[in-house]
């Protein structure tokens, strides 16, 4: 007699069971997750990610190589410091051949950043630039993007915690022993050189009244590199050697003090450092840095600050 | 037998999928951003924002562009522009949840502000300001102005936002 062997009839219930509590403790613990799967990249775009993390492509690595190299750089960082310096040596120091007793000359002794302590730096986008990426670590800063000499008196370009305000709101009340001031990029479209210097005289002309013994520096407009600038032909160096000089006529007539920035961010041919800037307008950090050095090292010692120039 | 084979294949790549979750670095699977605000910050700078170069600044500017209480801050790393964009990263992990409401509301005042300047300045910087990325997880709040917002968002997400 052939005894046959009895097959176990299968039971899906109790397979069934396990199958439920495991979906259930993943579902309970990792919910989220399988949430996140199928609702904000789907499955294949999820198993795609997992395939490039295992088996980069040649181009994602060149791709990352790319990215190591963007200049996304730390301000404060040593080597930047090293890159500024180099650049400071290797910068030419031949700017426009502007020449006048308004000029500040260099001074034998640079200040340190406390000399800005009671300073307020008022200006352009170019001067939030030098804000942000100089390194400068005292004064008090009024910068707008697209300020200029007449809507100085009328945008209110000054953030604070309830709003913007104007300048001049920012400015009531406040102790300032030196201005420097830097405006006149968003105005090189304006050929009628003398409606300029009008204006900026008048601004000028408010902030002595403000505070009568402040000193008032004047920054030439930095130049720019031509060729990245994609705002309007306007913007090129020809008018900023002639807004140029408006600037150091006025500071002569008005007694105020010239800062020729471009002695140190001139590529000795009437232009900005090539390489200065991304859009030929506003400078990467080393060259707010170089910026930073020169108005250290030219200022108005304390025994002839009562002096017109 | 091919039932049970289809849910053992079933289970098995339900199980797959959970632990590769468990593998992002960003994400715990209670949710929590744990990622540091230098890390992220400098991921957003440099893989959202095309247009121009940002750099890191030092806590006094960040204290004067955002108006936030330096004190009540734990961490924060943000980067800026050069000026000749409107784009910015602000991560900023507060030290106590009570004040990321305060926080988000002076990031949004600084959109507003820089919109309202922009947009008499210039259109293509107003549009990437109002498409600003301004979210908050956790102690943590994010702003994000850049070119390319849906990689920003993929970057978020995948970083608990």
């Amino acid at each position: 007699m052939t005894v046959q062997k009895k097959r176990k009839a299968p039971k899906p219930g109790r397979l069934l069971h396990i199958v439920i509590l495991i979906i259930s403790v993943l579902i309970i613990f990792e919910g989220r997750m399988l949430i996140s799967i199928f609702s904000r990249e789907g499955f294949q775009e999820r198993f795609n990610a997992q395939l490039s993390e295992l088996f980069p492509s040649e181009e994602e690595t060149t791709a990352e190589t790319e990215t190591e190299a963007a200049p996304v750089t730390e301000v404060s960082s040593e080597a930047d410091t090293q890159i500024s310096s180099e650049a400071a040596t290797e910068a030419p120091q031949t700017g426009p051949p502007l020449e006048s007793p308004a000029i500040v000359p260099e001074q034998a002794v640079p200040v340190d950043d406390s000399y800005f302590s009671d300073a307020t730096f008022i200006g352009d986008s170019r001067m939030e630039g030098f804000r942000i990426n100089s390194g400068i670590t005292e004064g008090t800063f009024l910068t707008g993007v697209g300020m200029d000499t007449t809507n100085i008196f009328q945008t209110p370009f000054i953030s604070s915690p309830s709003g913007n305000i104007l300048v001049f709101q920012a400015l009531y009340g406040t102790d300032c022993e030196k201005f420097y001031v830097l405006l006149g990029t968003n105005e090189l479209g304006t050929y009628d050189w003398s409606e300029f210097k009008e204006n900026y005289r008048i601004v000028l002309g408010e902030l002595k009244k403000l505070s009568p013994n402040a000193l008032i520096y004047v920054m030439s407009v930095p130049y720019v590199e031509e060729d990245k600038v994609t705002t309007g032909d306007y913007i090129n160096n020809e008018n900023v050697d002639t807004m140029n000089r408006v600037i150091l006529e006025l500071c002569e007539e008005n007694g105020y003090h010239f800062l020729n920035i471009n002695e140190v961010l001139s590529n000795g041919n009437h232009s900005l450092i090539e390489g200065a800037t991304s859009d030929g307008v506003h400078m990467y950090p080393q060259y707010c840095e170089i910026w930073l050095n020169y108005l250290k090292n030219h200022y108005v010692p304390q025994d002839q600050e009562g002096e017109e120039t | 037998m091919r039932k049970k084979l289809c849910i053992f294949t079933a289970v098995l790549l339900i199980c797959l999928l959970a632990l590769t979750g468990c593998s992002s670095g960003t994400n715990t699977s209670s949710g929590e951003v744990t990622v540091a605000p230098s890390e992220l910050a400098k991921q957003l700078a440099q893989e959202t924002v095309t247009s121009d170069t940002l750099n890191e600044v030092s806590a006094d500017i960040v204290a004067s562009t955002y108006f936030v209480d330096m004190d009540q801050i734990e961490a924060s790393s943000v980067y800026m522009s050069t000026a000749a964009s409107a784009c910015e990263v602000a991560v900023i992990q507060c030290k106590d949840s009570s004040y990321v409401s305060e926080v988000q509301d002076l990031l949004q005042t600084r959109v507003d502000n820089q919109t309202t300047l922009y947009s008499s300045y210039n259109a293509t910087e107003t549009q990437k300001l109002e498409a600003a990325i301004l979210r908050t997880s956790g102690n943590y709040v994010v702003l994000c102005v850049c070119d390319d917002t849906e990689t920003a968002e993929n970057i978020l997400s995948k970083a608990g936002f």
